[in-house]
Order: C-alpha cells, then sequence, then structure tokens
C-alpha cells in the first residue's frame, strides 16, 4: 500500500471515529438560533455556529466529508448570493466565514437585511453557491453561563483546541473580557469554565482584565498548548491553555504589538519551507490616514518564533512598526498578494481561501498559495 | 403555462389564472401540474434540485437590467401530481419574481409582484443616553433608542459622525462592534477604548475624542436603514460639553438616599453626584426587605439619569431595608464601585464587589 492510500485510509477512520463519537448525542431536527455571530469548525467537519444573543454554541454535523479540489474564482459574489435569496446584493451582509477543513468547501453566514434572517451558504471548489439549511440536521447546544455582570451580547471568535472550545464573548453595556473553556466532549450539559484573562497591553504599559478578544487562535509548541488572543487595540497575547480553570485569572505574555488602527478579523497557522508561520488579516480603520496598502483590509506573514518568544514578552514586545512608522523587524511581514482579503481561512497546507473586498464592496472568493 | 404560485394571501398581487393566494402558507410555492409523460410524476416526495430545475426555475426579476436572476435557494417535491418549488423563506416586498419552463422549447415565464408594504410612520430616534449635555471627556459609549427595529450593518461606523468644534468629524471615533438589543431598537455605540485610556498609541497618535472644555456635536444621520430599509424620519443632532475627565472608583457613600416612610408606596429615592450608566444600574441594583425578600416594584431613572426612584408595589414596611449594588453599576466613563475603568493590576486596590446600603423605613 503507497504512503497516500494510507494516509487516506488514516483519515477516513480518524474520521469515521470522531463521527462515531460525537454522533450519539446530536439530535435531528432544526436548532434554535438567535444569532449567528461566528462560525468555525473541528477537524472532523463539525460545523461550530457562535450564537451570542441566546448565549450558546450550537454543533451541527455537516456529513460534508467529501474532498475537492478549488479550482474556481468566484466573483461577485455577493451579487451572487443575494440573486439566490431573491434580493440585491446591498440587500446581504457577509457576517463571518470559515473553510470546512474535511471537504474544503466554504461556509459563509450572511444577513439578509430585509427580514432579518441569517443563511448559511456554501460555495465549493467547483464554484457552486448552495444554501446550508438548519431545517433539518444533526445538532446539539451547548449553553454558555452568564457568570457575574451581564450576559454576552455576541460572540467574537470560536477556537477549537484539540481538547476544548474556547469562546471570547463581548456585552453590550459593559466593557468586559468573557472567555469560556469547554471541555470535550461537548454537550448540553457541558461543565463550562467562565474566566477572565489579564493580559499586558504593549501599548500603554498596564496590567488590564477588561479588553475583549476579538480573535482567537490554538498554538501549539513542545507539547504545551496555547490560546494566542488578538485584541482590537492591538497586541497579539499567549496564555497557557492550562491555566484555564473555574474562576482563574489566566495571566497572559503580550508578544507582538501590530499597531494601532487596526482591527483583527482572521488568523491561523501554517508550516511552508520548513518554518512556521502565523497568518493573520486585519481591517486598518486608519486606512483614509495612514494606508498600509491600497485596501483597508491587509494581512501580514508572522514568524512563530515571534509566538514562541518567553524572554522580550510585554514591555518588550517586537512592535510591527518602529517608532519611526516603518516596519519594525522581517519576522513580522506584510503581504501584499493578500491585499484586499477581509476573510480568510487554511484552506490545505499550501492555500488558503479568501473573500477579497475592492473599493466598491465587491467581493471576489478564490485560493492563494500561502506566502 | 399552467403554472400556479401561492404565497401569503397579504403579500400577493394575483394575476389570474397562474397565482392564486393559499391562506395560512409560511412561504411561497410554485406549482406546476406535471404531464402524464413526466417521469416526475410517478415519484413522491422530494425531489433533487437539478430535477426540480430542469423543469423549471423561479428568480428575482431585475426590473432595471430587464433579467432574472439565478434560481432562488429552495426545495422541490412531487406532490398531487404537480412538482412544487417551495423559496426557502419568504418572498420579498416590493420585489418581481418570475418563474421560467426550462423543459419547453418556448420557456414560458409567470411573474408575480410582492407588493410594498404600506407606508408605515418612519422609525426615529427617541432618547440618546446619557440624555444630558455635559459629560466626562472619556466618555465611554452613548446607547441610542430608535422607535423601531433597525438594521443591522457595519456601515453605522462610518455613518454616524461625532463633530468637533471646529466643524469637522473626529476621525474614526468608534469600536467597530455593532451591539444591538434583541429586536434592534438599541445601538450601543462605543467610542474606540484605545482613544480613551492613557498612554495607548491609538490615542497618543489621534488624540482622545473629546477634550475637556471643547463643545461637539454626535451626528446621527436620516440615511440611517430601518428594518425595512427605509431612512429615518429625521436625523439627530445631540450636544456635547465635555468636561474633566474622570478616573476614579465610584464612592456610594456619595450617593444620597431618600428613605420612603411606612405604610406608604412612596419612591425610594437615591440622588447620584455624578452621571449614572441607567443599563447597567438597572441591572445591577435590588431592594431587599426587612426579611431579606427582594422588594418588587417599579425602578425608572430620573432627570439627566442622576435620579433613580424605585415605587414598591406593596407599601413599605417599618424596618430596616437595603439596596443592593452590584460590582458593575458604572459611570459615563466606566468606573465602577469596584474599580477604575483603568486599572494597573499590579497596584491595584483590592476589589469592593458587591456593596449594600441600608436605609430605615419609619
Amino acid at each position: 500500500m503507497n504512503s497516500y492510500l494510507m494516509k487516506t485510509l488514516a483519515l477516513g477512520l480518524f474520521l469515521i471515529a470522531c463521527t462515531f463519537s460525537n454522533a450519539a448525542s446530536f439530535e435531528q431536527g432544526k436548532p434554535k438560533i438567535q444569532s449567528i455571530d461566528v462560525i468555525s469548525f473541528q477537524p472532523e467537519g463539525i460545523l461550530l455556529i457562535g450564537d451570542g444573543k441566546a448565549g450558546q454554541v450550537v454543533l451541527i454535523d455537516t456529513k460534508d466529508r467529501e474532498p475537492q479540489k478549488w479550482t474556481a474564482s468566484v466573483v461577485d459574489l455577493k451579487g451572487k448570493i443575494a440573486e439566490r435569496l431573491g434580493v440585491a446584493a446591498k440587500e446581504i451582509e457577509l457576517i463571518h466565514f470559515a473553510v470546512n477543513p474535511v471537504s474544503g468547501k466554504a461556509y459563509l453566514a450572511i444577513r439578509k437585511q430585509d427580514t432579518k434572517s441569517q443563511h448559511l451558504i456554501t460555495v465549493d471548489g467547483q464554484g457552486k453557491i448552495s444554501e446550508f439549511s438548519l431545517d433539518n440536521v444533526a445538532f446539539k447546544s451547548v449553553a454558555l453561563p452568564k457568570g457575574s455582570g451581564g450576559a454576552i451580547s455576541k460572540i467574537t471568535d470560536l477556537a477549537w483546541m484539540s481538547d476544548r472550545l474556547l469562546v471570547s464573548g463581548v456585552a453590550a453595556d459593559e466593557f468586559a473580557c468573557k472567555l469560556y473553556s469547554v471541555q470535550q466532549p461537548l454537550e448540553k450539559q457541558s461543565e463550562v469554565i467562565l474566566t477572565s484573562a489579564e493580559t499586558f497591553h504593549v501599548a500603554h504599559g498596564k496590567w488590564e482584565t477588561k479588553a475583549p478578544m476579538t480573535v482567537l487562535m490554538p498554538f501549539e509548541e513542545n507539547g504545551k498548548k496555547y490560546l494566542v488572543g488578538a485584541f482590537s487595540c492591538t497586541p497579539l497575547v499567549k496564555y497557557p491553555l492550562e491555566a484555564f480553570t473555574e474562576n482563574a485569572k489566566v495571566k497572559g505574555q503580550s508578544i507582538l504589538e501590530l499597531g494601532s488602527g487596526n482591527k483583527p478579523i482572521h488568523m491561523f497557522t501554517y508550516q511552508k519551507d520548513g518554518k512556521s508561520y502565523v497568518l493573520i488579516n486585519t481591517f486598518r480603520f486608519h486606512h483614509q490616514k495612514k494606508p498600509f496598502g491600497p485596501s483597508p483590509y491587509w494581512t501580514a506573514r508572522i514568524d512563530t518564533g515571534v509566538i514562541s518568544e518567553n524572554a522580550n514578552i510585554n514591555e518588550k514586545a517586537l512592535k510591527r512598526l518602529d517608532s519611526k512608522g516603518e516596519p519594525g523587524s522581517e519576522k513580522v511581514k506584510l503581504i501584499p498578494e493578500f491585499h484586499g482579503v477581509s476573510h480568510m481561512d487554511k484552506l490545505d497546507a499550501a492555500h488558503a481561501l479568501v473573500i477579497s473586498e475592492d473599493d466598491k464592496g465587491a467581493l471576489t472568493l478564490k485560493a492563494l498559495t500561502l506566502p | 403555462m399552467n403554472m400556479i404560485i401561492t404565497m401569503m394571501a397579504a403579500l400577493l398581487i394575483a394575476v389570474p389564472p397562474l397565482f392564486q393566494p393559499l391562506d395560512n402558507s409560511p412561504g411561497v410555492e410554485v406549482r406546476l401540474p406535471l404531464d402524464a409523460s413526466s417521469p416526475l410524476k410517478k415519484k413522491g416526495g422530494p425531489v433533487s434540485n437539478d430535477d426540480g430545475e430542469s423543469v423549471f426555475v423561479v428568480g428575482l426579476f431585475n426590473d432595471e437590467t430587464g433579467k432574472i436572476g439565478a434560481p432562488l435557494f429552495g426545495k422541490y417535491l412531487v406532490r398531487d401530481g404537480a412538482l412544487v418549488f417551495i423559496s426557502s423563506q419568504p418572498f420579498s416586498l416590493g420585489k418581481t419574481y418570475k418563474a421560467i419552463r426550462t423543459d419547453t422549447k418556448d420557456k414560458e415565464v409567470s411573474q408575480f409582484k410582492v407588493p410594498a408594504l404600506k407606508a408605515q410612520d418612519a422609525v426615529r430616534v427617541v432618547k440618546v443616553y446619557p440624555t444630558t449635555d455635559r459629560m466626562p471627556a472619556n466618555l465611554l459609549k452613548f446607547t441610542i433608542v430608535f422607535s423601531g427595529p433597525m438594521r443591522q450593518s457595519k456601515t453605522i461606523f462610518d455613518a454616524i459622525e461625532l463633530v468637533g468644534p471646529d466643524g469637522k468629524s473626529v476621525d474614526d471615533p468608534w469600536r467597530r462592534t455593532e451591539l444591538w438589543n434583541d429586536n434592534d431598537t438599541r445601538l450601543t455605540l462605543w467610542f474606540h477604548p484605545g482613544r480613551v485610556k492613557l498612554g495607548v498609541n491609538l490615542r497618543e497618535q489621534l488624540g482622545p475624542p473629546l477634550e475637556p472644555g471643547k463643545t461637539y456635536t454626535l451626528k446621527i444621520p436620516s440615511e440611517l436603514l430601518d428594518a425595512s430599509g427605509n431612512k429615518l424620519a429625521q436625523g439627530f443632532e445631540k450636544k456635547i460639553i465635555a468636561g474633566a475627565e474622570v478616573r476614579t472608583r465610584l464612592d456610594v457613600n456619595q450617593w444620597k438616599i431618600t428613605p420612603p416612610i411606612k405604610q406608604s408606596k412612596a419612591a425610594l429615592a437615591i440622588n447620584f453626584p455624578y452621571v449614572i450608566d441607567p443599563y447597567l444600574f438597572a441591572r445591577e441594583v435590588i431592594v431587599v426587605g426587612p426579611t431579606g425578600k427582594t422588594i418588587v416594584g417599579k425602578a425608572s431613572m430620573g432627570l439627566e439619569e442622576k435620579v433613580w426612584q424605585f415605587v414598591p408595589d406593596e407599601a413599605w414596611q417599618l424596618g430596616e431595608y437595603f439596596i443592593r449594588i452590584g460590582s458593575e453599576v458604572a459611570d459615563l466613563a466606566g468606573n465602577t464601585i469596584s474599580r477604575p475603568f483603568e486599572v494597573n493590576l499590579e497596584t491595584l486596590e483590592p476589589l469592593a464587589g458587591v456593596q449594600k446600603l441600608k436605609f430605615l423605613v419609619k
């Protein structure tokens, strides 16, 4: 048996095992979802929906496990989806995006404005656009406890950490960092730990707990697991996963300051030519004042050595821009090929699937080679 | 074309004989009786979209281009000898849809138009918190209350302006996270905290959004869209006179309680020396009676959010009551009873947590 077949067989057995381990507690029907804030996937193709208004994460077995090759580039993506929903492009808004790691199919959370309805849309490797109906699916939901203070209004991100799910949320009326940890297996009655994370904000040199995380990413090195969180003002911070226990205040290490005027959107790790990197895209709301490229959406590649750093942290953390506002290190590199990318996710070992936005707001979905 | 399109009666303009209303239909159905020779006729129940679309498709008609859009999302099934298409959601008001046969040479077309909603009262801005004109320069947020549901959109952060004393818009003042209540009638609009916190490079580079001693205008344009896609009845402007920044923990001992008298339903009142966040206060504060039970009643925040009143459902009784104040009660700058908004956790004083304010009913 050649190595390709061996790998395929191993992957198949892994997926079957994962499917069976999860299948027992899924129920069939229509999940009650109030808002789709973010979407993400477990490695075996289980879709995770962050529903802040209902204070829950809904897991959906998509049954979508047929790997496919990406040959499509879908221009006017928004217009094409809107047409299928029976409205004009301006009548819908893209909320979030994720790629099923098993099939490679793109999943988009879309809001249809006139009916205030939300829709899950898929695009396959040939560019075929379909609706993923939630009317009759295998699902289960995990409730997020309110904890002290107010309930969350919106989930900002989800990250599957191989043994647990991490969820970050924000509240409407208070400035708070609410971070939930749910140990696997994820079930309706799963114990959910609510923690607060202490973060050293490089920019203003103070420890503080209150800033909410906007993007979460799992990270592993030397057998130890970490959460890497990105904030709006805009450090990357690393937290040891083992520290997330009930009522704990988890202290993180700031490892990189991306610079002010940016809002991180997505990030993931990958390897290329024997080196490890993180790819992160952000929205620059200071684009008019000081652009980093032709679009307010810009992407940077970060050497994972920056994430591994344990000495130059907090006050000494690396800054992407030096005091003159110029790039301060080769370890954090702007990627021109990704200018305009408003949403992205890892497609395979060598590619990202991205949605780029032009200056008129038109969207294009395409695969790009990882830099 | 022998095709029947059915939908909620209230939304239908019938074009006889092809379109007929169907009472109590949850969505839209397009129905085509199948010929006896059709292979689909032998089937019952669900039909694949490929098979269904090989007979007819339904799409949005673009009045400007005269073209019919790609097939709508939905499902096909065979019922009572007819091929039925069920749209995945109700059709949109004011739009024209067309059904086209794809299995005939002539590609016959049927169309129907969903009437636009009758003109309703346009949504307006009811209130903006804080209601006072005078507020600390490190104000954290506005809460905008609308008379009806609004349309969520990230474009609000560019549409709502803060205009400075020089008549120019303040650059990028908002934290770009949409926070609406459940029915989209209340928007919590935060300043970007990086512009408010001391020493943050965003503030260092752009300056704070509000400076003490200066006057600004919050401008909510009429171009904001309500849930139906209509503009507001009119724009809304609010004057802001920025005062000194406040960066200290709230001291509840500065609050002045006016206790009610026994056997009355008079209001319990608290006067604050500063403006209180009304939504956090409503969530975090309860009144507890002499027996330890929570007192049921009606609470309201009064003039400029500096007075709180509580009227019980049942008369006050003789004894010692207390007001339980949750740790998140805050002023306009995010300072709570447990900590100031900005903290250095390495030198932070111990948190005060929940506090109780006693009062006697005599």
